[in-house]
């Protein structure tokens, strides 16, 4: 009996183990047959070979570097979808309810966007992101070990070179 | 009832006396012809003592461990376990990019995606927005065979 319960417990701290990306694989299965969602995964064996490749700029090398940690990328994407934002609430909430601590979030009109993360020992282990509105929406999710700092940095190092891309784009959606 | 029959009863009241001693009360108060109190108390003691429970317990003799029935929970277990891991492997499995080439740049879309919205929150959103369709066009415009 005591034996039982024991093992019980066992499983159930297993659980936790796995746990790890629960809601992004949960995704990955609710819309695996549906074409409107974008989904990939990259796996920790390909991030290991990106740190093996030579950086050509800095901005290159700040993205190998938060690269470098990392153990895998998960991402479900929609650009054409009719419900985005009732889907991002959605998504917050089984984010919320899988035991992710909130890091941020924007709440925009058009747009709003969460993060959220799980640390252990002070380590952040997963990030995972959700962006919904318009027809668009991303739940992302990023495992390893992740220095916000230096993924922050990427965009800071890249927004100085494609700085004309942006003002580009926003012609283009119109 | 003689004295010594007295001086024992007194001990027995007072709990001192030996099992032997409890045994030679008992005798000599069964002797006695007049029923008095202290041979009632005895004798209700006796019956009771000799009352035997109606229900019947069998011993179960030796306890038979149903070594089949663990053997049998472990593989469940483990069958649940296997199924349960093997089913996250394969779902995630069936998006995994293997071309390095576009994984880098599905890597580099993502995390700028997830750095402006850090960075920046609303102020990079259309950016950011536009950085959604980027994989999609990676996947479709690149070797659609090498993906899956």
């Amino acid at each position: 009996m005591k034996k039982g319960i024991f093992f019980i417990v066992l499983a159930f701290l297993s659980a936790g183990v796995f746990a790890q990306g629960e809601v992004i694989t949960s995704y990955f299965n609710k819309y695996a047959d549906n074409d409107a969602f974008t989904k990939v995964s990259v796996s920790s064996k390909m991030f290991s070979m990106f740190t093996e490749m030579e950086a050509g700029t800095e901005a290159e090398q700040e993205f190998l570097e938060a690269v470098s940690k990392l153990k895998g990328l998960k991402m479900v994407m929609a650009d054409s979808i009719a419900d985005a934002k009732a889907l991002y609430k959605k998504a917050t909430a089984d984010v919320n309810k899988a035991g992710y601590a909130e890091l941020m979030t924007v709440a925009d009109p058009d747009q709003s966007m969460l993060f959220s993360i799980k640390e252990n020992n002070g380590i952040i282990e997963e990030l995972v992101m959700v962006v919904g509105g318009g027809n668009k929406f991303v739940l992302l999710s990023l495992y390893g070990e992740i220095d916000l700092k230096n993924i922050s940095r990427i965009a800071r190092d890249m927004k100085v070179q494609g700085l004309e891309d942006l003002g580009r784009m926003h012609h283009d959606k119109k | 009832m003689d004295s010594r029959t007295k001086l024992l009863l007194e001990k027995y009241w007072r709990a001192e006396t030996s099992t032997a001693e409890e045994r030679l009360l008992k005798e000599q108060l069964g002797t006695v012809q007049e029923a008095s109190a202290e041979a009632n108390y005895f004798k209700a003691i006796d019956r009771r003592k000799q009352q035997v429970s109606e229900i019947s317990f069998q011993h179960p003799g030796k306890r038979i461990y149903y070594w089949y029935v663990t053997i049998a929970a472990s593989l469940v277990i483990g069958l649940l376990v296997g199924t349960g891991l093997w089913q996250r492997q394969q779902s995630s499995s069936e998006y995994t990019v293997h071309d390095p080439e576009i994984a880098l740049e599905l890597t580099r879309n993502a995390l700028l995606m997830v750095s402006s919205g850090l960075n920046e929150g609303k102020d990079l959103s259309a950016y950011q927005l536009n950085q959604i369709n980027k994989p999609k066009e990676i996947i479709t415009n690149k070797s659609n065979s090498n993906i899956y």
